[in-house]
């Protein structure tokens, strides 16, 4: 009796440590308040979550900047980030630029996954050069106005474009 | 003999179960906005680092009746960063519902959210705004009414906290 009375304790035990593991997790999950560590991992964090018929952004705008930025290199500068739907199918969609060569613009789509009620980044992305077109259709890279009929050149595959990002706020 | 491993057994695991317990309390994060930023400044470009999905909970605890939020933006208007929230009120679909909340930087570049925001919103227009300087609300499908009339759009100030601390995720 008394043994199965310490079985049971130590099984206790060990669901608690699981639940204190799952808290530690989704800390880490999390958009990033100062308080919290920046990380963001697109292989296991998802990027959106639907609620109701919304998708919202469950990791801050910051992070997902950051996050391409880390894959495209130092110089490049990230402009703007922004989520958009097309054929149903959802995007980050970002707007970027090299600080070395301000004029030439690009702009990269992510396609999100669903899982559930959670998106989750593809490890595929693709990217155009945007430069000398008013209105550049990003799925296909094809410039509506402007001389021309692509954004500069056609669209270029970017494997793995989001990376882990693990590093303090400054 | 035997009894007494068995309480120190006991009280061994007791004390573990209490400081598990205590660990997983603490590890819960929270979107604090009285001590956290809500925005930072990264190369000249003012990123959130708050999630959207954090916002959005974050106002609904003080404007239930905000409704959907479909967008959340933000402006620089006479000097000041502003968060810009859309949404359709949650009782009236029809009725468009604009917050503007003033963002207060520190020498950081972090910026963190004020007291002091305004909203525009009206029963009668589908599309209350506020003008470029944020300081004029109107209806931009109606010609200006009085209240009750189609067009009429309210202007209301408040520096009540918009933003409320809440778990980083959701329940």
């Amino acid at each position: 009796m008394k043994h199965l009375f310490i079985l049971l304790l130590a099984l206790l035990c060990n669901q608690l440590n699981g639940q204190t593991q799952a808290a530690m997790m989704a800390g880490t999950v999390a958009s990033g308040s100062t308080g919290a560590l920046f990380s963001f991992d697109p292989q296991t964090t998802p990027v959106a979550v639907k609620s109701g018929d919304q998708v919202q952004l469950f990791i801050s705008e910051y992070l997902l900047t950051q996050s391409l930025a880390a894959r495209l290199g130092e110089a490049a500068r990230v402009q703007k980030l922004e989520r958009i739907q097309i054929n149903g199918v959802h995007y980050l969609a970002y707007d970027w630029l090299y600080a070395f060569n301000p004029q030439k613009t690009y702009s990269t789509l992510v396609p999100l996954v669903p899982n559930g009620n959670y998106f989750f980044a593809a490890n595929n992305g693709t990217t155009c050069e945007t430069s000398g077109c008013d209105q550049c259709k990003r799925d296909d890279c094809t410039c509506t106005t402007g001389i021309g009929n692509t954004c500069g050149g056609g669209s270029m595959a970017i494997p793995f474009p989001l990376l882990k990002i693990s590093k303090p706020a400054e | 003999m035997k009894t007494i491993c068995y309480k120190f057994l006991l009280l061994g695991f007791c004390c573990f179960l209490g400081a598990n317990t205590l660990f997983a309390q603490k590890s819960v994060e929270f979107f604090d906005p009285e001590t956290d930023p809500v925005a930072t400044l990264v190369n000249g470009k003012l990123r959130l680092i708050v999630s959207e999905e954090v916002l959005v909970r974050s106002v609904r605890m003080t404007l239930a009746r905000i409704g959907l939020i479909e967008n959340i933006d933000r402006q620089y208007i006479e000097g000041h960063w502003f968060l810009i929230l859309e949404s359709r009120h949650a009782l009236n679909f029809e009725q468009a519902v604009y917050v503007a909340l003033r963002l207060k930087p520190d020498n950081k570049g972090n910026y963190y959210a004020e007291h002091y925001w305004d909203a525009c919103t009206g029963e009668a227009c589908s599309g209350c705004m506020f003008d470029q300087a944020a300081q004029r609300c109107f209806c931009k499908f109606d010609k200006p009414g009085a209240p009750g009339e189609n067009g009429f759009c309210m202007h209301t100030v408040s520096d009540d906290p918009l933003l409320k601390k809440v778990p980083l995720k959701p329940d």
